[in-house]
């Protein structure tokens, strides 16, 4: 049995998830590091959560960090989240890339903290639901969507593409679930006309951008820079510029913004959804 | 919200130990299986000794026949008739593993909490496909053969709520299938045991002795419970029934997919670049499972 986390304990923890993730916890959402943190304990089969702490910071091995990082970023992921941000993919962004289809130039799509694969399919549903208003059929060699995370098991996932009544209940809607889904059990996959568009591959973002793929024409990067230090994400947006074709956008979360961190991009916005473009 | 004050989690806790210790109603370890375990790992035994064990049981023997003659076992080669010939055919591993999968089967009985053929579905596909996860990791043989096991038992202790504290347990189950939180924490936080701990320990009591087997059913839902050495065939039961859930391959009583532990997939070394080669060997075992319950 591991010991309950101690005060002093707590505090190292809070102020070590503080510096490496960017999450700053009060005193009161404390028993997050115990439920969070507690598997990791037992895994690494850690006397205490003070050992834990210990072996983050001294380990030169950078895998321990990198769970603490997962364990404490993992989120509720839903499909077609936040609206405002839906409306300008819809109206704005993938209007331009079924254009650029039209015009041959193949364009590409990161999703750059997938997950389980919300994000990524939401978006080429959207696609395909666009295109179609529009009498296009567009075909997985004509627009690539690369889903990347630090999870594997979470990839996994997303690979397999198939949801729980709670996952599917999260954000979609009743007509979009039985045109792309069927049911397997009582899991609901996603259709492998949707799947055939992604491709998910294990990527930290906290290492270096070559061999990323690329270059995107669309950045989706929702809520994924709040998790980590100031310095992490000023070297983050900038990373990003270099795997960014001319004019492309870079989407942040609702509350999040570049102001402050660069000024490689112009913040521009669209009915209400602040959204990036690389400046040439 | 259901919790219970932790004074009456820990009661019941006792309580459910200590009923299953004495409840008559738990099924035993059926003697036909007893018998083949010492044949099994009896040197001298040939498989004339275990076919004369077999011709005991006569829908064992009718079982064996059609399994032998299978798309399974069977394809493509000529028609069995005689025991001898479908047990030289079938080998001693897996005349093992075909007697567990059908005596554990008639042991427990279908009732309202529990959809009998949903249950041994998921468990059966779940021992078919821990032994395929082999080819995708580094493990011995030996744990190959005790991942069938495991696989097969690892939810047993569902079962045993439902025998030991039917109408308590069903109460549970309509209240946790409305939360969107893992039932064996749900389990855990109410009884103060999970189904988990509940059918190793009954295992351990009632049945057999073996340790590694034992801890893997113990520690599916959390493979990092026991020493490092005794983790390994938790975490791929862990593995295979997280997957065989997230295809829709589930046990009948969850309605929420079971979580998946990221430090069972970097320790056991899976390879995401592997993920359609598990899928397909999902849907292999899914297959298989159909076939051995049709016979």
């Amino acid at each position: 049995m591991i010991p309950p986390i101690t005060e002093k304990e707590s505090t190292l923890l809070r102020e070590y998830v503080e510096r490496v993730c960017g999450i700053r916890l009060d005193k009161a959402k404390e028993y997050l590091l115990e439920t969070r943190l507690s598997h990791l304990v037992a895994e690494y089969e850690f006397a205490s959560f003070g050992e834990l702490h210990h072996n983050a910071v001294n380990s030169p091995d950078v895998q321990l960090r990198d769970r603490i990082i997962d364990a404490m970023t993992t989120n509720e992921t839903s499909w077609f989240r936040d609206e405002s941000a839906w409306r300008f993919l819809r109206e704005h962004a993938a209007p331009a890339l079924l254009d650029q289809i039209q015009r041959n130039e193949h364009p590409r799509v990161w999703s750059s903290a997938a997950s389980t694969g919300q994000e990524a399919y939401s978006f080429v549903i959207l696609l395909l639901e666009i295109a179609e208003q529009r009498g296009m059929r567009i075909k997985p060699d004509q627009i690539r969507v690369l889903g990347t995370d630090i999870s594997q098991s979470a990839l996994f996932q997303a690979i397999a593409g198939r949801y729980d009544v709670f996952a599917m209940a999260r954000g979609m809607p009743n007509d979009l679930q039985s045109k792309y889904f069927t049911v397997s059990g009582r899991m609901w996959e996603i259709a492998d006309d949707i799947k055939a568009f992604v491709t998910f591959r294990k990527f930290n973002l906290q290492d270096p951008f070559t061999g990323i793929g690329g270059p995107f024409d669309l950045v989706l990067s929702r809520n994924v820079a709040i998790y980590f230090s100031e310095k992490f994400r000023r070297e983050l947006f900038e990373k990003t510029t270099t795997v960014m074709k001319e004019d492309a956008v870079l989407l942040l979360g609702a509350t999040e913004s570049l102001r402050g961190y660069t000024e490689s991009y112009e913040i521009r916005e669209h009915k209400g959804c602040a959204y990036n473009m690389l400046r040439t | 919200m259901q919790s219970n004050p932790p004074g009456e989690v820990r009661e019941m806790r006792d309580r459910l130990l200590e009923q299953l210790a004495q409840h008559p109603e738990l099924p035993e370890f059926p003697q036909l299986l007893g018998r083949l375990e010492e044949l099994y790992h009896d040197p001298e035994a040939d498989l004339g000794a275990i076919s004369e064990l077999i011709s005991t049981d006569p829908v064992l023997v009718g079982r064996v026949l059609k399994l032998a003659n299978s798309a399974l076992y069977g394809s493509g080669r000529k028609d069995i008739v005689e025991l001898r010939e479908a047990v030289q055919r079938l080998g001693l591993n897996e005349l093992r593993k075909i007697a567990y999968s059908i005596g554990l089967s008639e042991l427990f009985q279908s009732n309202s909490l529990l959809d009998h053929r949903a249950f041994w579905r998921h468990n059966l596909a779940v021992a078919l496909f821990a032994q395929s996860l082999h080819r995708f990791i580094s493990t011995s043989r030996d744990l190959r053969e005790r991942s069938y096991l495991g696989g097969l038992m690892h939810d047993v202790g569902l079962m045993v709520f439902a025998t030991l504290i039917p109408e308590e347990y069903g109460r549970f189950l309509v209240l946790a299938r409305e939360r969107e939180i893992p039932l064996h924490d749900q389990e855990a936080e109410y009884f103060g045991i999970d189904h988990a701990e509940l059918g190793a320990e009954f295992i351990r009591m009632h049945w057999f002795e073996d340790a590694t087997v034992i801890s893997a059913i113990r520690q599916h839902h959390f493979p990092f419970l026991d020493g490092v050495e005794e983790r390994e065939l938790g975490q791929i039961i862990h593995l295979a029934n997280a997957i065989c859930d997230n295809v829709g391959i589930q046990n009948g009583v969850d309605v929420m997919k079971a979580p998946f532990e990221e430090g069972a997939w970097i320790r056991l070394g899976l390879h995401l670049e592997d993920a359609n080669k598990i899928l397909a060997a999902v849907n292999q075992a899914l297959e298989n499972t159909e076939t051995m319950l049709e016979v």
